[in-house]
């Protein structure tokens, strides 16, 4: 009888062995922040950013938390801005936009750029797609060179363009060279270029009203933190004068700019938060290389095309990735 | 007997104590003898389930792994070829794509037309970021790209470089890999027209985008596939990082190797490291005609997560059997050793004399019949042993018996002896006293008669009255004197005739005599001898004979005293009794004869005052008497005892209590030997 107790207690000792499970869950901490508004979790950007990491297993509630923050418009809180992201134990930020992308190295935390920070080996951010060094990663902005791109395919919309004006924020430099971009690209096209440098929004009526005074034949505008917020009164503008314009995002065409080329967007937030869920696991961001977009979608809004009194050519819509009605 | 001299057969009389003495220092071996043979048992039974189940165990493991291996390997090479096939669809695809630019001639159709097609083109195939279609004498007619701006009729003139001339050459052209800013993979692909002026069609593809390809390749849980190029460069992984870093892999073994041997890779290296440095289980396949190796790679810790499960089983149901084996082992053990125990306890008790010691084994098999047979065994023994006891106690019996008569007899004959030389002793004396007695008697005799010469001598004498008287007197004192001299002379002259009977033997002469009469006889005479001596005497007589008595050859008259002896003995036993006894006292004397066959028996009993234990001791020897001096000379006993023993060779003997009764009981043979007659006349 004895034998047989030992023996069953050493099966009961045998299943006991068993490995108990892991310790409690870690939790990441994701920050995210733009020189605006932030990317809430309404947000077309934070809800991709949600999807995608949840796809990757971080979901918000159980393993992970993002904490958003925008400057509104005032770049001097950015660093400001780090520092708290940082010291609320943020393993990774999000951002938007060069100057945070500037302001995060300074900074030295785990970033991931998602749009908006133009070329980073041109801008000095980083040392080469391939092995970017430093503290950030990302989707680097091919923006400049896609200018002439977006001037060739505003030309097909208005053929008779010959004078184009540019907004762009004349304080951000990655802007800058894309206005410059752009303005060498005007110039190969045989198109003169009204030069708008705004540097905060009292800036655009002056713009409007440089445009009311010598009306140019279209508009481009270089996205930024400061444009964007200022988008509505430049569609506004655009469509009282019936004057065709393209901006660099689709989600400006959809919003209400007439036509839109660039990086897909919401392509670049799911390889950022592709970066984001690298990171997490381990990654050093120096070590992941800078990814390029490979969708440029075309948008074209025919709503606002029919609100201005544009024709759309038909080759244009034939073409386009996506046509709002 | 025999049995004593075999030492390992115990012998029947052997104490219980003893045995069980020597059962104890033996009893620990006995203890290890036990636990030996079970050990024995319980191993054995293990040894043989255990060495089956391993052998099984191992035959199945050694079989299963090489089966498990070569289906991993069967099932990696499949999954590289299929996603090779993949691949190879992928660049088909855009190839099959592109070969709608090129079915028209130059000829025909606008060059607007052509933007069209191919910013449509664009559209359809995502990988293609830029487009160029050459006219066939290998100038560039147009260019559209998804980042620059499209350019028509640039001129430039390709008719040299390879991507013209070998898509000509070949109608397609698949140019190296290559890697824009260091970082983005990217391979050109003309095509030639089906028409010699067709052009030809040159496309910039993408090559990340096979990331889509390979990272919806599935292999196993965390394996992956991924493809390299002829110069050993990471062209897609699912690890879109590694790709953008312009990974080198040809420093991995296998990657060397599959190159070497044209994609596919030598069995040898199933078993490799990766990129990321962990074991994997890798296979290969060539994805032509690009020249690129697909390498599928599986973690091993889960390539073998099957064989490691189906071993962790194996081990499980072998420790569960092992297991089995064991509680099996003891409890067949128990089932065996068991009533070997009861056997061996059961033989050791028999052994120990316990011979009811029964076995019981009720498992119906040999072990039963062998108790059984114990069993048959222990009741013989039983059996035996009783019988043997039973005639020891008979035999001592016996024995006892022939010492006690041996002891009888022996102190017999020292009484006897001791008798006979008193006798002799007596006789001796009575001889040589006889003849000065017979002088006192007869001088006696003669002084009494010379007194009355002297007497009547003197009554004519004159002598005065008073002399008269004096003389009177003296010579009435010497007649008085003398008168007693006779008497006690006579007296003495009795004693010595009766020591003398015991130096005379065969008085008379023997003969067959009725020894019912010569009792009766004796009786009659004792009786009326002693009615004639003492008036007033009385007793009562009581005589049992047996009829069948018959004759003896006796002595007759020696008898006759004897019994005369006894029973005056007897009578004034009897008498005496009465003297003190109360009234209605009888005194009885019984004489009663027994036959018992070439013996006869005769009993002589009186109610009288009994013999004390001390007087019994010394009755029988001479001058021995408890009667009062004068009334018995202390021969009679001493006497009849000469005549019954030594005369006769019977013997006499005496049953008596005090105050209650004396029982002579004489024994006659009635053949009398010659040679007691001899010893007689020693």
């Amino acid at each position: 009888m004895m034998r047989r107790r030992d023996f069953l207690a050493g099966i009961g000792g045998m299943v006991a062995l068993q490995p108990c499970p892991a310790a409690a869950e870690r939790i990441y901490h994701l920050g995210t922040l733009t020189p605006i508004a932030a990317i809430t979790q309404e947000s077309p950007g934070g809800r991709i950013l949600t999807r995608t990491l949840g796809e990757r297993g971080f979901n918000l509630g159980r393993n992970l938390t993002i904490e958003a923050r925008g400057a509104a418009g005032d770049l001097a809180k950015l660093p400001g801005m780090i520092a708290e992201l940082k010291a609320g134990g943020a393993d990774a930020i999000v951002i938007i936009g060069y100057p945070t992308a500037m302001a995060c190295k300074a900074a030295g935390v785990p970033t991931v750029a998602a749009s908006g920070i133009g070329d980073p080996v041109e801008t000095g951010l980083i040392e080469s797609l391939a092995h970017p060094g430093g503290s950030i990663t990302g989707i680097s902005d091919v923006a400049a060179t896609l200018s002439a791109k977006r001037l060739a395919l505003l030309k097909e919309m208005s053929p008779k363009l010959s004078r184009v004006a540019m907004l762009w924020n004349k304080d951000d430099l990655g802007m800058t060279m894309r206005y410059q971009a752009s303005a060498k690209a005007a110039q190969a096209l045989g198109l003169t270029v009204q030069a708008l440098g705004v540097r905060e929004p009292d800036d655009f009526d002056e713009a409007f009203g440089q445009m009311n005074s010598d009306l140019p034949d279209g508009i481009l505008m270089v996205a930024d933190a400061l444009t964007n917020l200022n988008r509505k009164r430049v569609f506004e503008f655009a469509a009282s004068r019936r004057l065709p314009a393209i901006y660099e995002y689709d989600f400006l065409a959809r919003d209400g700019g007439l036509m839109s080329y660039g990086p897909d967007f919401t392509e670049s937030f799911e390889r950022a938060a592709a970066l984001v869920a690298r990171i997490f696991g381990g990654a050093r961001p120096g070590d992941l290389p800078f990814e390029q977009p490979t969708r440029y979608p075309l948008v074209i809004n025919l709503r606002t095309a029919k609100a201005s009194g544009l024709d759309v050519p038909p080759t244009l819509l034939a073409i386009a990735d996506e046509v709002i009605e | 007997m025999s049995i004593s001299l075999h030492p390992d057969t115990p012998q029947a009389g052997r104490l219980p104590s003893a045995a069980t003495g020597d059962a104890v220092p033996g009893q620990p071996a006995r203890r290890g003898i036990r636990s030996r043979l079970f050990t024995k048992y319980v191993v054995l039974f293990v040894a043989v389930v255990a060495v089956a189940l391993l052998a099984n165990g191992l035959f199945e493991v050694l079989f299963y792994y090489r089966e498990h291996k070569a289906a991993l390997v069967r099932v990696q090479h499949e999954q590289a070829e299929a996603a090779a096939a993949k691949i190879g669809q992928f660049v088909k695809e855009i190839e099959s794509q592109l070969g709608w630019t090129t079915q028209l001639p130059w000829s025909a159709g606008s060059i607007e037309q052509r933007r069209f097609d191919a910013l449509r083109l664009l559209r359809q195939v995502p990988a293609i970021t830029e487009l160029a279609q050459l006219d066939s004498t290998g100038k560039e007619r147009l260019r559209v790209s998804r980042l620059a701006m499209d350019s028509i009729d640039s001129g430039v003139d390709l008719s040299k470089d390879p991507k013209f001339t070998e898509a000509v050459a070949r109608k397609v052209y698949y140019g190296p890999v290559y890697f824009r800013r260091e970082s983005e993979p990217y391979m050109t692909l003309a095509l030639a027209g089906g028409r010699k002026d067709a052009g030809v069609s040159i496309a910039e593809v993408n090559l990340k985008l096979i990331w889509d390809v390979v990272s919806q390749i599935k292999v196993g849980e965390h394996g992956h596939a991924y493809v390299v190029g002829p110069q050993g460069r990471l062209i897609a992984h699912p690890d879109i990082s590694l790709v953008l870093r312009n990974t080198d892999m040809s420093d991995l073994a296998q990657v060397r190797a599959a190159q070497a041997s044209g994609g596919v890779m030598p069995d040898a290296l199933q078993e490799a490291v990766n990129i990321q440095g962990r074991q994997v289980l890798t296979a290969s396949a060539p994805i032509e005609p690009l020249h690129w190796t697909m390498f599928v790679e599986l973690p091993v810790e889960e390539a073998y997560a099957a064989l490691y499960a189906s071993l962790q089983r194996l081990a499980l149901v072998l420790l569960g059997a092992s297991i089995f084996a064991v509680l099996a082992g003891i409890f067949l053990a128990r089932r065996m050793v068991g009533p070997i125990q009861a056997l061996r306890s059961g033989a050791e008790r028999i052994g120990g004399g316990d011979f009811s010691q029964r076995i019981s084994i009720k498992t119906g098999d040999e072990l039963e019949g062998l108790a059984d047979q114990f069993n048959d065994m222990g009741a013989r023994l039983q059996e035996s042993y009783a019988d043997l006891e039973h005639k020891v106690e008979r035999r001592t019996a016996e024995l006892r018996q022939s010492l006690d008569d041996l002891r009888a007899a022996q102190d017999r004959l020292v009484q006897t002896e001791k008798l006979a030389s008193l006798g002799q002793l007596t006789a001796g004396i009575a001889h040589e006293i006889k003849n000065p007695l017979n002088f006192v008697n007869n001088f006696s005799s003669l002084s009494v008669e010379l007194i009355e010469e002297l007497n009547d001598i003197l009554r004519s004498a004159k002598l005065d009255d008073k002399t008269r008287e004096d003389v009177d007197e003296l010579t009435g004192m010497l007649k008085g004197n003398l008168d007693k001299v006779v008497q006690h002379g006579k007296r003495a002259d009795s004693i010595v005739k009766n020591m003398l009977l015991h130096s005379r033997e065969g008085s008379g002469e023997h003969r067959p005599t009725d020894i019912n009469a010569i009792v009766e006889e004796s009786l009659n005479l004792a009786y009326h001898g002693a009615r004639a001596e003492r008036a007033g005497f009385n007793v009562t007589l009581g005589r049992d004979f047996d009829p069948a008595a018959g004759q003896a050859d006796i002595y007759p008259q020696e008898l006759t005293r004897v019994f005369l002896n006894l029973i005056s003995n007897g009578f004034y036993a009897a008498a005496k009794r009465k003297e003190s006894a109360p009234d209605g006292f009888e005194p009885t004397l019984s004489a009663s004869t027994r036959n018992l066959g070439n013996k006869v028996e005769i009993r002589i009993r009186d109610n009288g005052t009994g013999i004390p234990a001390d007087v019994r001791e010394k009755m029988f020897n001479p001058f021995f008497t408890t009667k009062p001096a004068g009334e018995g000379t202390g021969l009679g006993l001493s006497m009849s005892h000469d005549i019954v023993v030594k005369q006769h060779g019977g013997t006499i003997d005496v049953l008596t209590e005090p105050g209650a009764f004396t029982e002579f009981i004489i024994t006659l043979p009635r053949t009398m030997a010659a040679e007691r007659l001899t010893g007689g006349t020693t």
